[in-house]
């Protein structure tokens, strides 16, 4: 058995985390690198990652990528010795259920939707593909292969990334307000594509 | 029935999005996130409609002055047919 991560010692959560649990384990949308790319540790969790299989970048920032493989269904299959990054992070609807301005069946609701539409993005992810990469496609120009098939496949994936991205700019992100009649454009490029 | 009716393109793929519409034009790949507003005009446009028939529904859904309506709305449709998402029937 692997040691425990002795980081989390130090990090205190809140004393009512019952809701926000059960909202997370609903969820994981925060897991499945449909927010983000990367996972970022501490100098001094990295043996510790190491131990239980963690697979880590060699370049940059020390971490590993989303999908975490730790998720199993929506929740952590090491949720006691989680990373600091894990703990630390709160999305946009677990602050606003935190802070009194969501209730919990509206939040599952939305966890739920969040969790059709990332299944929508699985549905139609090539072999070899994660929603990470497949997000990265996404602001590239479509290939010009002339492969009909390949190329109706390509773009309904690129449907379903940008619905979600919609979806989870929405609730999940702390993302401006639409305007009332405009055309947004989805780019869903983000500088902080880590989770730290 | 006044000017040219429209229609969405054969271009577009779309989804909703609960009350959100998100549109792919399959050219570019270009992806378009649609609220509200926006959201409702390309539903309507999902039957082939003239400017004015949207107005004319928009004005009775939402409290808007006809004349902002029917700018706002233009502005749209410039929009829409600029990044070849509606063409005319």
């Amino acid at each position: 058995m692997p040691p425990a991560n002795p980081i989390n010692s130090s990090i205190a959560e809140p004393a009512d985390v019952s809701l926000g649990s059960s909202l997370c384990t609903e969820c994981g949308m925060c897991c499945t690198g449909a927010l983000h790319d990367f996972a970022v540790l501490d100098p001094d969790e990295i043996d510790y990652a190491r131990s239980i299989g963690m697979r880590l970048r060699t370049e940059g920032r020390p971490g590993f990528d989303l999908p975490c493989p730790k998720l199993s269904g929506s929740c952590c299959s090491i949720y006691v010795d989680r990373p600091k990054a894990c703990i630390q992070f709160k999305c946009a609807l677990l602050g606003r259920l935190d802070d009194g301005l969501t209730d919990f069946q509206s939040a599952t609701a939305i966890a739920v939707e969040a969790r059709h539409l990332l299944d929508n993005v699985h549905a139609h992810l090539p072999d070899g593909m994660s929603v990470p990469m497949a997000r990265a496609m996404n602001q590239a120009p479509p290939a010009s292969n002339g492969d009909p098939i390949g190329r109706s496949s390509e773009m309904r994936l690129r449907l379903a990334i940008a619905a979600l991205s919609l979806f989870l700019d929405r609730h999940f992100r702390e993302s401006s307000e639409g305007t009332l009649l405009s055309l947004e454009a989805i780019a869903d490029v983000r500088p902080d594509t880590e989770m730290k | 029935m006044s000017g040219p009716v429209y229609k969405l393109s054969g271009k577009a793929l779309f989804t909703a999005v609960g009350d959100d519409i998100v549109a792919l034009n399959v050219d570019d790949g270009q992806c378009y996130g649609m609220e509200k507003v926006t959201a409702a005009v390309w539903r309507l446009l999902e039957t082939p409609m003239s400017m004015d028939q949207i107005c004319d529904r928009l004005v009775a859904l939402y409290a808007v002055e006809p004349d902002v309506c029917r700018a706002d709305v233009e502005k749209l449709f410039g929009q829409l047919r600029s990044e070849g998402l509606i063409e005319e029937v």
